[in-house]
């Protein structure tokens, strides 16, 4: 795994454990079940990996959940640009680290 | 006969106002809220959504994907749609006052500017606090909240609906929100087996028989269908 790919993993765990713990294993098990990856497809292809969230929980909470997973890399990594949404965190991870 | 817990919410709601709306993730939020608002609307002269950052269009994207356009159309027909701090609703949505603010104390003045034209009885649906508890910071919810509150309740012919996600705040940011609200729901969910049961439970109503009680709800086709829980866990 690569430092990007990780990071992102680590905050997605972080927005899934603050907002029920109890649905991790959930979120994972939907996730191989119908995409076939786990956490990290939310590395590889960001929008597939919303619409699998907001088709297990709704929308709006899969709107809740990318929000705390743009807020993880505010509050825990320092991050300052204006981000809206999973696709531009991605690309702007990727940039920082060059992949 | 089965009591639904959403008659018992609405008839409350229309006796006593605000009434809060607690939600946790998976829990299907849109589906209750779309439910009560069907419910409530014909009641009402004026029917107001405020949306904090996308969360109106968040919910109609939902609600249209479940049910048809034309329904959501609807039920929605008519909204005067105040949106605050949006990035696509703005297009999409096109509301009637847009808001770009991160202060409470601008954001409630130019709610309480736009509302105050409008007159009679109003519903009012406020979406996506907890989206601007995330985005802006949970100090300014607590800011923000009493006055939205008492602002917009300050008529006395006002019915208020809020929702809030109360797992990802601390426990004193919800026990503050939840001081502010006459009506009190519970939406969550139980993991069985890696199934998801959905659940309401009413906390606070002007109905104290029906406090506390809990119902197991399911969509079956377009309808939810609730089955209350007794003190023991059983279905009846």
């Amino acid at each position: 795994m690569s430092s990007a790919e990780d990071i992102v993993v680590r905050a997605v765990t972080y927005a899934v454990e603050k907002a029920n713990p109890t649905l991790k294993n959930l979120l994972e098990f939907h996730l191989k079940t119908t995409t076939g990856k786990g956490y990290e497809l939310a590395y590889e292809d960001p929008k597939r990996f919303k619409e699998a969230v907001s088709k297990l929980f709704g929308e709006y909470s899969g709107r809740l959940l990318e929000m705390l997973i743009i807020s993880y890399f505010k509050e825990k990594v320092g991050l300052k640009e204006n981000i809206e949404d999973l696709e531009d965190l991605v690309r702007y991870v990727k940039k920082i680290y060059g992949e | 006969m089965e009591v639904n817990p959403l008659e018992i919410l609405k008839e409350s709601s229309k006796r006593i106002s605000p009434t809060l709306i607690e939600y946790e993730i998976g829990s299907e939020i849109e589906i209750i809220l779309y439910t009560l608002i069907k419910k409530l609307r014909q009641e009402y002269q004026n029917f107001i959504i405020i949306s904090f950052h996308d969360a109106y269009l968040v919910l109609r994207r939902y609600l249209e994907n479940v049910f048809s356009k034309t329904e959501v159309n609807t039920a929605f027909d008519g909204a005067h749609l105040i949106s605050v701090n949006p990035i696509l609703e703005t297009e999409e949505n096109q509301p009637q006052d847009i808001i770009k603010s991160t202060h409470h104390d601008i954001i409630v003045g130019r709610i309480l500017e736009a509302t105050s034209k409008i007159n009679g009885e109003s519903l009012f649906i406020i979406l996506g606090l907890d989206f601007f508890g995330i985005r802006i910071g949970k100090e300014e919810l607590i800011d923000l909240f009493p006055a939205l509150v008492s602002t917009i309740g300050r008529k006395k012919n006002n019915n208020v609906i809020m929702t809030l996600n109360v797992k990802v705040f601390p426990q004193s940011l919800v026990e503050i929100v939840n001081s502010f609200a006459f009506n009190v729901a519970h939406v969550g969910i139980e993991l069985q087996d890696r199934e998801i049961r959905r659940y309401i439970t009413l906390i606070r109503t002007v109905f104290l028989e029906y406090n506390l009680k809990k119902w197991y709800y399911t969509l079956l086709g377009k309808k939810l269908v609730f089955k209350r829980v007794n003190s023991k866990g059983l279905i009846f």
